[in-house]
Protein backbone atom coordinates (compact mmCIF):
# COMPACT_ATOMS: atom_id res chain seq x y z
CA UNK A 1 0.00 0.00 0.00
CA UNK A 2 3.07 2.67 1.22
CA UNK A 3 4.26 1.47 -2.11
CA UNK A 4 1.54 2.11 -4.49
CA UNK A 5 0.72 5.48 -2.56
CA UNK A 6 5.42 6.45 -2.98
CA UNK A 7 4.81 5.25 -6.33
CA UNK A 8 1.92 7.83 -7.27
CA UNK A 9 3.36 10.79 -5.66
CA UNK A 10 6.16 10.09 -7.75
CA UNK A 11 4.39 10.09 -11.37
CA UNK A 12 2.94 13.31 -10.05
CA UNK A 13 6.31 14.50 -9.73
CA UNK A 14 6.96 13.25 -12.83
CA UNK A 15 4.14 14.83 -14.53
CA UNK A 16 4.87 18.44 -12.72
CA UNK A 17 8.42 18.25 -14.11
CA UNK A 18 7.11 17.55 -17.70
CA UNK A 19 4.41 19.93 -17.76
CA UNK A 20 6.92 22.49 -16.01
CA UNK A 21 9.74 21.30 -18.71
CA UNK A 22 6.98 21.92 -21.58
CA UNK A 23 6.04 25.44 -20.29
CA UNK A 24 9.52 26.63 -20.33
CA UNK A 25 9.53 25.13 -24.12
CA UNK A 26 7.02 27.51 -24.77
CA UNK A 27 7.94 30.30 -23.01
CA UNK A 28 11.12 30.41 -24.85
CA UNK A 29 9.48 29.68 -28.32
CA UNK A 30 6.80 32.85 -28.03
CA UNK A 31 7.93 34.44 -31.09
CA UNK A 32 7.76 31.27 -33.71
CA UNK A 33 5.14 31.72 -36.80
CA UNK A 34 4.15 28.55 -36.08
CA UNK A 35 3.37 29.54 -32.89
CA UNK A 36 1.68 32.63 -34.18
CA UNK A 37 -0.89 30.62 -36.66
CA UNK A 38 -1.65 28.42 -33.20
CA UNK A 39 -2.52 31.89 -31.01
CA UNK A 40 -4.50 33.08 -34.29
CA UNK A 41 -6.29 30.15 -34.36
CA UNK A 42 -7.12 29.56 -30.67
CA UNK A 43 -8.43 33.03 -30.36
CA UNK A 44 -10.76 32.40 -33.42
CA UNK A 45 -12.57 29.35 -31.57
CA UNK A 46 -12.36 31.96 -28.43
CA UNK A 47 -14.25 34.82 -30.10
CA UNK A 48 -16.79 32.13 -31.61
CA UNK A 49 -17.32 30.69 -27.96
CA UNK A 50 -17.50 33.95 -26.56
CA UNK A 51 -21.17 35.07 -28.62
CA UNK A 52 -23.54 35.02 -26.00
CA UNK A 53 -21.60 37.18 -23.72
CA UNK A 54 -21.44 39.62 -26.50
CA UNK A 55 -24.59 39.18 -27.18
CA UNK A 56 -25.54 40.00 -23.93
CA UNK A 57 -23.20 42.59 -23.03
CA UNK A 58 -24.53 44.34 -26.26
CA UNK A 59 -28.08 44.10 -25.15
CA UNK A 60 -26.83 45.63 -21.47
CA UNK A 61 -25.09 48.63 -22.75
CA UNK A 62 -26.89 49.29 -26.22
CA UNK A 63 -28.92 52.22 -24.65
CA UNK A 64 -25.94 53.69 -22.27
CA UNK A 65 -24.01 53.92 -25.44
CA UNK A 66 -26.73 55.31 -27.77
CA UNK A 67 -27.10 58.14 -25.52
CA UNK A 68 -23.33 58.67 -25.51
CA UNK A 69 -23.16 58.47 -28.87
CA UNK A 70 -25.84 60.79 -29.70
CA UNK A 71 -24.37 63.26 -27.23
CA UNK A 72 -20.37 62.65 -28.91
CA UNK A 73 -22.24 63.26 -32.39
CA UNK A 74 -23.84 66.45 -30.88
CA UNK A 75 -20.40 67.93 -29.68
CA UNK A 76 -18.35 66.55 -32.68
CA UNK A 77 -20.49 68.57 -35.52
CA UNK A 78 -20.36 71.56 -33.42
CA UNK A 79 -16.19 71.35 -33.24
CA UNK A 80 -16.84 70.04 -36.72
CA UNK A 81 -18.59 73.60 -37.44
CA UNK A 82 -15.62 75.34 -35.82
CA UNK A 83 -12.69 73.41 -37.59
CA UNK A 84 -14.14 74.59 -41.23
CA UNK A 85 -14.38 77.95 -39.82
CA UNK A 86 -10.87 77.58 -39.06
CA UNK A 87 -9.87 75.66 -41.94
CA UNK A 88 -10.88 78.72 -44.10
CA UNK A 89 -9.27 81.63 -42.24
CA UNK A 90 -6.32 79.31 -42.46
CA UNK A 91 -6.30 79.06 -46.40
CA UNK A 92 -6.77 83.14 -46.34
CA UNK A 93 -4.01 83.47 -43.94
CA UNK A 94 -1.82 80.95 -46.32
CA UNK A 95 -2.77 82.88 -48.88
CA UNK A 96 -1.47 85.79 -47.39
CA UNK A 97 1.71 84.31 -46.47
CA UNK A 98 1.90 82.86 -49.82
CA UNK A 99 2.33 79.38 -48.46
CA UNK A 100 2.85 76.54 -51.01
CA UNK A 101 0.01 74.10 -50.43
CA UNK A 102 1.38 71.35 -48.60
CA UNK A 103 -1.29 68.35 -46.81
CA UNK A 104 0.26 67.35 -43.50
CA UNK A 105 -2.57 65.32 -42.58
CA UNK A 106 -3.50 62.30 -44.46
CA UNK A 107 -6.43 60.80 -43.55
CA UNK A 108 -6.96 57.63 -41.27
CA UNK A 109 -8.77 54.70 -41.85
CA UNK A 110 -10.13 52.92 -39.35
CA UNK A 111 -12.33 49.44 -38.85
CA UNK A 112 -14.50 49.34 -35.79
CA UNK A 113 -14.02 46.17 -33.95
CA UNK A 114 -16.37 45.02 -30.99
CA UNK A 115 -14.27 43.49 -27.77
CA UNK A 116 -15.35 39.75 -27.35
CA UNK A 117 -13.46 39.63 -23.86
CA UNK A 118 -14.46 37.05 -21.05
CA UNK A 119 -14.12 35.89 -18.08
CA UNK A 120 -12.58 33.07 -18.64
CA UNK A 121 -9.37 34.80 -17.02
CA UNK A 122 -8.51 38.34 -15.36
CA UNK A 123 -6.33 40.39 -18.06
CA UNK A 124 -4.92 43.62 -17.47
CA UNK A 125 -2.55 42.66 -20.50
CA UNK A 126 -4.80 41.71 -23.66
CA UNK A 127 -8.17 42.21 -25.02
CA UNK A 128 -9.52 39.77 -27.84
CA UNK A 129 -12.00 41.99 -30.56
CA UNK A 130 -13.99 40.83 -33.41
CA UNK A 131 -11.87 41.44 -36.61
CA UNK A 132 -8.74 39.32 -38.00
CA UNK A 133 -7.17 39.09 -41.12
CA UNK A 134 -10.24 38.26 -43.50
CA UNK A 135 -11.03 42.11 -42.59
CA UNK A 136 -7.25 43.33 -43.41
CA UNK A 137 -5.82 43.00 -39.87
CA UNK A 138 -2.28 42.71 -39.49
CA UNK A 139 0.27 42.22 -36.65
CA UNK A 140 1.49 45.88 -34.84
CA UNK A 141 -1.63 48.05 -35.92
CA UNK A 142 -2.40 50.91 -33.33
CA UNK A 143 -5.88 50.37 -31.99
CA UNK A 144 -7.89 53.41 -30.48
CA UNK A 145 -10.95 53.52 -28.71
CA UNK A 146 -14.22 56.35 -29.65
CA UNK A 147 -12.62 59.04 -27.89
CA UNK A 148 -9.98 58.53 -30.41
CA UNK A 149 -7.76 57.51 -27.29
CA UNK A 150 -4.44 55.04 -27.64
CA UNK A 151 -5.82 51.36 -26.52
CA UNK A 152 -3.08 49.19 -27.86
CA UNK A 153 -1.58 47.81 -30.92
CA UNK A 154 -2.51 44.19 -32.47
CA UNK A 155 -0.05 41.59 -31.49
CA UNK A 156 -1.58 37.99 -32.89
CA UNK A 157 -4.36 37.82 -35.66
CA UNK A 158 -6.63 35.23 -36.29
CA UNK A 159 -9.07 34.98 -39.46
CA UNK A 160 -11.75 36.99 -37.48
CA UNK A 161 -10.52 38.00 -34.64
CA UNK A 162 -7.31 39.45 -33.19
CA UNK A 163 -5.67 39.98 -29.92
CA UNK A 164 -4.73 43.60 -28.76
CA UNK A 165 -1.42 44.19 -26.17
CA UNK A 166 -3.52 46.84 -24.11
CA UNK A 167 -1.41 50.49 -23.32
CA UNK A 168 -1.97 49.20 -19.40
CA UNK A 169 0.62 46.16 -19.90
CA UNK A 170 3.66 46.47 -18.15
CA UNK A 171 5.56 45.49 -21.43
CA UNK A 172 4.10 48.04 -23.20
CA UNK A 173 6.14 50.80 -24.57
CA UNK A 174 5.37 53.79 -27.24
CA UNK A 175 6.84 57.15 -28.28
CA UNK A 176 5.37 60.34 -27.09
CA UNK A 177 5.27 63.82 -27.40
CA UNK A 178 4.23 65.96 -24.39
CA UNK A 179 4.15 69.68 -23.70
CA UNK A 180 5.03 73.28 -25.15
CA UNK A 181 8.58 72.18 -26.26
CA UNK A 182 7.31 69.14 -27.40
CA UNK A 183 9.51 66.75 -25.70
CA UNK A 184 10.52 63.23 -26.26
CA UNK A 185 9.86 60.37 -24.60
CA UNK A 186 8.84 56.78 -23.66
CA UNK A 187 5.68 56.16 -22.13
CA UNK A 188 5.70 53.10 -19.73
CA UNK A 189 2.85 51.18 -18.01
CA UNK A 190 3.58 50.85 -14.04
CA UNK A 191 0.30 49.82 -13.00
CA UNK A 192 -3.34 49.90 -13.78
CA UNK A 193 -4.20 53.43 -15.48
CA UNK A 194 -1.01 55.01 -14.31
CA UNK A 195 2.29 55.42 -16.43
CA UNK A 196 5.25 57.05 -16.37
CA UNK A 197 7.36 59.24 -18.88
CA UNK A 198 10.98 57.90 -19.52
CA UNK A 199 13.75 60.30 -20.95
CA UNK A 200 11.89 63.62 -20.85
CA UNK A 201 14.95 65.75 -20.45
CA UNK A 202 14.54 68.05 -17.26
CA UNK A 203 14.97 71.71 -19.06
CA UNK A 204 12.06 71.01 -21.13
CA UNK A 205 8.81 72.41 -19.30
CA UNK A 206 6.15 69.37 -18.83
CA UNK A 207 3.17 70.36 -16.84
CA UNK A 208 0.18 68.85 -14.91
CA UNK A 209 -2.62 67.69 -16.97
CA UNK A 210 -0.49 68.37 -20.28
CA UNK A 211 -1.48 65.89 -22.69
CA UNK A 212 0.21 63.00 -24.14
CA UNK A 213 0.76 61.98 -27.81
CA UNK A 214 1.77 59.29 -29.91
CA UNK A 215 4.94 61.25 -31.54
CA UNK A 216 4.83 59.55 -35.03
CA UNK A 217 8.49 58.21 -34.63
CA UNK A 218 7.74 54.49 -34.55
CA UNK A 219 6.67 53.05 -37.29
CA UNK A 220 3.55 51.15 -35.47
CA UNK A 221 1.40 54.53 -34.38
CA UNK A 222 0.72 57.33 -36.50
CA UNK A 223 1.61 60.92 -34.53
CA UNK A 224 -0.57 62.88 -32.83
CA UNK A 225 -2.68 60.35 -31.07
CA UNK A 226 -4.04 61.36 -27.15
CA UNK A 227 -1.89 58.72 -24.97
CA UNK A 228 -2.31 59.41 -21.29
CA UNK A 229 -2.19 62.84 -18.92
CA UNK A 230 0.57 64.17 -16.89
CA UNK A 231 -0.64 64.07 -13.13
CA UNK A 232 2.24 64.98 -11.44
CA UNK A 233 6.48 66.29 -12.33
CA UNK A 234 9.40 65.86 -10.19
CA UNK A 235 12.89 67.00 -11.16
CA UNK A 236 15.58 66.11 -8.96
CA UNK A 237 19.13 67.41 -9.01
CA UNK A 238 21.07 64.29 -9.57
CA UNK A 239 19.47 63.16 -12.68
CA UNK A 240 19.44 64.31 -16.38
CA UNK A 241 15.58 63.25 -16.89
CA UNK A 242 12.42 64.56 -15.09
CA UNK A 243 10.64 62.05 -13.05
CA UNK A 244 6.65 62.70 -14.90
CA UNK A 245 3.89 60.20 -13.77
CA UNK A 246 0.63 60.12 -16.14
CA UNK A 247 -2.48 58.57 -16.21
CA UNK A 248 -3.80 56.20 -18.71
CA UNK A 249 -6.74 58.42 -21.00
CA UNK A 250 -8.82 55.35 -22.01
CA UNK A 251 -10.75 53.70 -19.93
CA UNK A 252 -9.84 50.32 -19.83
CA UNK A 253 -12.50 48.49 -18.22
CA UNK A 254 -15.26 49.89 -19.64
CA UNK A 255 -14.62 49.45 -23.32
CA UNK A 256 -16.87 48.08 -25.90
CA UNK A 257 -15.67 48.94 -29.24
CA UNK A 258 -12.28 50.01 -30.24
CA UNK A 259 -10.98 51.32 -33.76
CA UNK A 260 -8.33 49.63 -35.54
CA UNK A 261 -6.23 52.68 -37.47
CA UNK A 262 -4.79 50.68 -40.84
CA UNK B 1 -14.54 -1.11 -21.49
CA UNK B 2 -17.59 0.75 -22.39
CA UNK B 3 -18.01 2.47 -18.99
CA UNK B 4 -14.55 4.16 -18.96
CA UNK B 5 -15.19 5.40 -22.53
CA UNK B 6 -18.47 6.61 -21.28
CA UNK B 7 -16.77 8.11 -18.45
CA UNK B 8 -13.91 9.37 -20.94
CA UNK B 9 -16.71 11.16 -23.39
CA UNK B 10 -18.55 12.39 -20.28
CA UNK B 11 -15.06 14.04 -19.21
CA UNK B 12 -14.94 15.68 -22.78
CA UNK B 13 -18.30 17.17 -22.49
CA UNK B 14 -18.43 18.27 -19.28
CA UNK B 15 -14.96 20.43 -19.86
CA UNK B 16 -16.49 22.41 -22.81
CA UNK B 17 -19.47 22.60 -20.93
CA UNK B 18 -17.41 24.61 -18.57
CA UNK B 19 -15.23 26.13 -20.69
CA UNK B 20 -18.57 27.95 -22.71
CA UNK B 21 -19.86 29.13 -19.24
CA UNK B 22 -16.65 30.38 -17.73
CA UNK B 23 -16.07 32.39 -21.17
CA UNK B 24 -19.36 33.62 -21.17
CA UNK B 25 -19.64 34.17 -17.03
CA UNK B 26 -20.42 37.59 -16.17
CA UNK B 27 -17.92 39.09 -13.92
CA UNK B 28 -19.26 40.14 -10.98
CA UNK B 29 -17.65 43.10 -9.54
CA UNK B 30 -14.73 45.59 -9.87
CA UNK B 31 -12.07 46.02 -7.26
CA UNK B 32 -10.22 49.48 -8.19
CA UNK B 33 -9.80 48.62 -12.17
CA UNK B 34 -10.03 45.04 -11.29
CA UNK B 35 -12.58 42.46 -12.41
CA UNK B 36 -12.76 39.86 -9.70
CA UNK B 37 -14.80 36.47 -10.83
CA UNK B 38 -15.56 33.04 -10.20
CA UNK B 39 -12.43 30.16 -11.88
CA UNK B 40 -14.86 27.73 -12.73
CA UNK B 41 -11.91 25.37 -13.98
CA UNK B 42 -9.77 26.03 -10.68
CA UNK B 43 -13.10 24.88 -8.82
CA UNK B 44 -13.72 22.14 -11.59
CA UNK B 45 -9.95 20.46 -10.72
CA UNK B 46 -10.22 20.38 -7.40
CA UNK B 47 -13.77 18.30 -7.61
CA UNK B 48 -11.32 16.03 -10.46
CA UNK B 49 -8.82 15.83 -7.56
CA UNK B 50 -11.30 14.41 -5.21
CA UNK B 51 -13.58 12.19 -7.30
CA UNK B 52 -10.25 10.99 -10.02
CA UNK B 53 -7.17 11.06 -8.20
CA UNK B 54 -5.15 10.53 -11.22
CA UNK B 55 -1.93 12.00 -12.24
CA UNK B 56 -3.21 12.61 -15.51
CA UNK B 57 -4.72 15.72 -14.13
CA UNK B 58 -1.68 17.92 -14.27
CA UNK B 59 -1.49 17.33 -18.01
CA UNK B 60 -5.31 18.00 -18.13
CA UNK B 61 -5.09 21.60 -16.10
CA UNK B 62 -1.56 21.82 -18.23
CA UNK B 63 -3.50 21.39 -21.86
CA UNK B 64 -6.46 24.30 -20.00
CA UNK B 65 -3.66 26.75 -18.83
CA UNK B 66 -2.08 26.74 -21.99
CA UNK B 67 -5.26 27.80 -23.45
CA UNK B 68 -5.45 30.65 -21.26
CA UNK B 69 -1.87 31.45 -22.12
CA UNK B 70 -2.93 32.03 -25.91
CA UNK B 71 -5.91 34.30 -25.30
CA UNK B 72 -4.87 36.49 -22.59
CA UNK B 73 -0.31 36.21 -22.80
CA UNK B 74 1.58 38.41 -24.17
CA UNK B 75 4.86 38.27 -23.60
CA UNK B 76 3.85 35.15 -20.83
CA UNK B 77 2.97 32.37 -23.47
CA UNK B 78 3.22 29.26 -20.47
CA UNK B 79 3.09 31.04 -17.20
CA UNK B 80 -0.50 30.36 -16.54
CA UNK B 81 -0.04 26.48 -17.82
CA UNK B 82 2.65 26.03 -15.52
CA UNK B 83 0.87 27.70 -12.66
CA UNK B 84 -2.49 25.32 -13.56
CA UNK B 85 -0.35 22.38 -13.40
CA UNK B 86 1.21 23.33 -10.57
CA UNK B 87 -1.97 24.09 -8.53
CA UNK B 88 -3.10 20.71 -9.53
CA UNK B 89 0.16 19.08 -8.23
CA UNK B 90 -0.43 20.91 -4.97
CA UNK B 91 -4.46 19.84 -4.97
CA UNK B 92 -3.51 16.23 -5.43
CA UNK B 93 -0.88 16.35 -2.63
CA UNK B 94 -3.84 16.84 -0.25
CA UNK B 95 -4.87 13.35 -1.29
CA UNK B 96 -1.84 12.06 0.48
CA UNK B 97 -3.72 12.86 3.50
CA UNK B 98 -6.51 11.30 2.93
CA UNK B 99 -7.01 9.72 6.26
CA UNK B 100 -5.00 12.20 8.26
CA UNK B 101 -6.63 15.12 8.00
CA UNK B 102 -9.96 15.93 8.43
CA UNK B 103 -12.22 18.34 5.64
CA UNK B 104 -11.91 21.46 7.75
CA UNK B 105 -8.05 21.07 7.00
CA UNK B 106 -9.16 20.01 3.48
CA UNK B 107 -10.82 23.20 2.75
CA UNK B 108 -8.04 25.18 4.65
CA UNK B 109 -5.38 23.81 2.38
CA UNK B 110 -7.84 24.02 -0.71
CA UNK B 111 -8.01 27.97 -0.16
CA UNK B 112 -4.45 28.29 0.47
CA UNK B 113 -3.67 26.89 -2.95
CA UNK B 114 -6.44 28.98 -3.92
CA UNK B 115 -4.35 32.16 -2.84
CA UNK B 116 -0.86 30.72 -4.28
CA UNK B 117 -2.54 29.99 -7.61
CA UNK B 118 -3.79 33.90 -7.72
CA UNK B 119 -0.48 35.25 -5.82
CA UNK B 120 1.84 34.06 -8.29
CA UNK B 121 -0.18 34.84 -11.20
CA UNK B 122 -0.54 38.57 -9.69
CA UNK B 123 3.03 38.53 -8.64
CA UNK B 124 4.43 37.91 -11.97
CA UNK B 125 1.98 40.04 -14.00
CA UNK B 126 2.63 43.11 -11.36
CA UNK B 127 6.02 42.44 -10.01
CA UNK B 128 5.92 44.89 -6.99
CA UNK B 129 2.37 46.21 -5.69
CA UNK B 130 2.54 43.56 -2.82
CA UNK B 131 -0.51 45.24 -1.09
CA UNK B 132 -2.41 45.56 -4.42
CA UNK B 133 -1.63 41.68 -5.54
CA UNK B 134 -2.44 40.08 -2.27
CA UNK B 135 -5.87 42.41 -1.91
CA UNK B 136 -6.89 40.75 -5.50
CA UNK B 137 -5.69 37.07 -4.94
CA UNK B 138 -7.36 37.14 -1.64
CA UNK B 139 -10.75 38.27 -3.26
CA UNK B 140 -10.53 35.98 -6.88
CA UNK B 141 -9.49 32.89 -4.16
CA UNK B 142 -12.18 33.64 -1.47
CA UNK B 143 -15.10 33.99 -4.46
CA UNK B 144 -13.53 30.55 -5.65
CA UNK B 145 -13.40 29.07 -2.69
CA UNK B 146 -17.08 29.95 -1.87
CA UNK B 147 -17.72 28.46 -4.95
CA UNK B 148 -16.51 25.69 -4.59
CA UNK B 149 -17.70 24.77 -0.98
CA UNK B 150 -21.16 25.36 -2.17
CA UNK B 151 -20.95 22.82 -4.44
CA UNK B 152 -19.14 20.84 -1.91
CA UNK B 153 -21.61 20.88 0.55
CA UNK B 154 -25.18 20.61 -1.34
CA UNK B 155 -24.26 18.45 -5.05
CA UNK B 156 -20.77 16.76 -4.77
CA UNK B 157 -19.92 15.58 -1.33
CA UNK B 158 -16.18 15.30 -0.83
CA UNK B 159 -14.93 13.40 2.19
Amino acid sequence: MNFLRKFNFNKNILSLILTSFLSMVIFFSNEGSSSSRIKGFVIDIYSFLSQPKVWYKDILVTKEENQFLATKNAQLSLLNAQYHNYEIENTRLREMLDFKDKKVFSPMSLKPARITNSSLSQSIESITISVGSNDGITNNLSVIDYNGYLVGKIIDVGKNSSKVQLISDNNYSVSIKVGKNISIGQFKSTYGKLGILEGTIKTLGVEENDIVYTSGVSEIYPPDIPVARVINTNKKKNKLFQDVAVEILTDINNLYYVFVIY
Amino acid sequence: MSSLYIKKISYVFVTLLILIIQINFPTIMLFSNHEINFNLFLVYFTFLVFLNNSYKLIFYAFLYGLIQDMIISVDQLGLLSFITSLTVFLLLSIRNYDTLWSLKMKYLNIFLIYLFHFSLYYFILYNDFFSVILLISFFQSFFTFILFFIIANSFIKIK
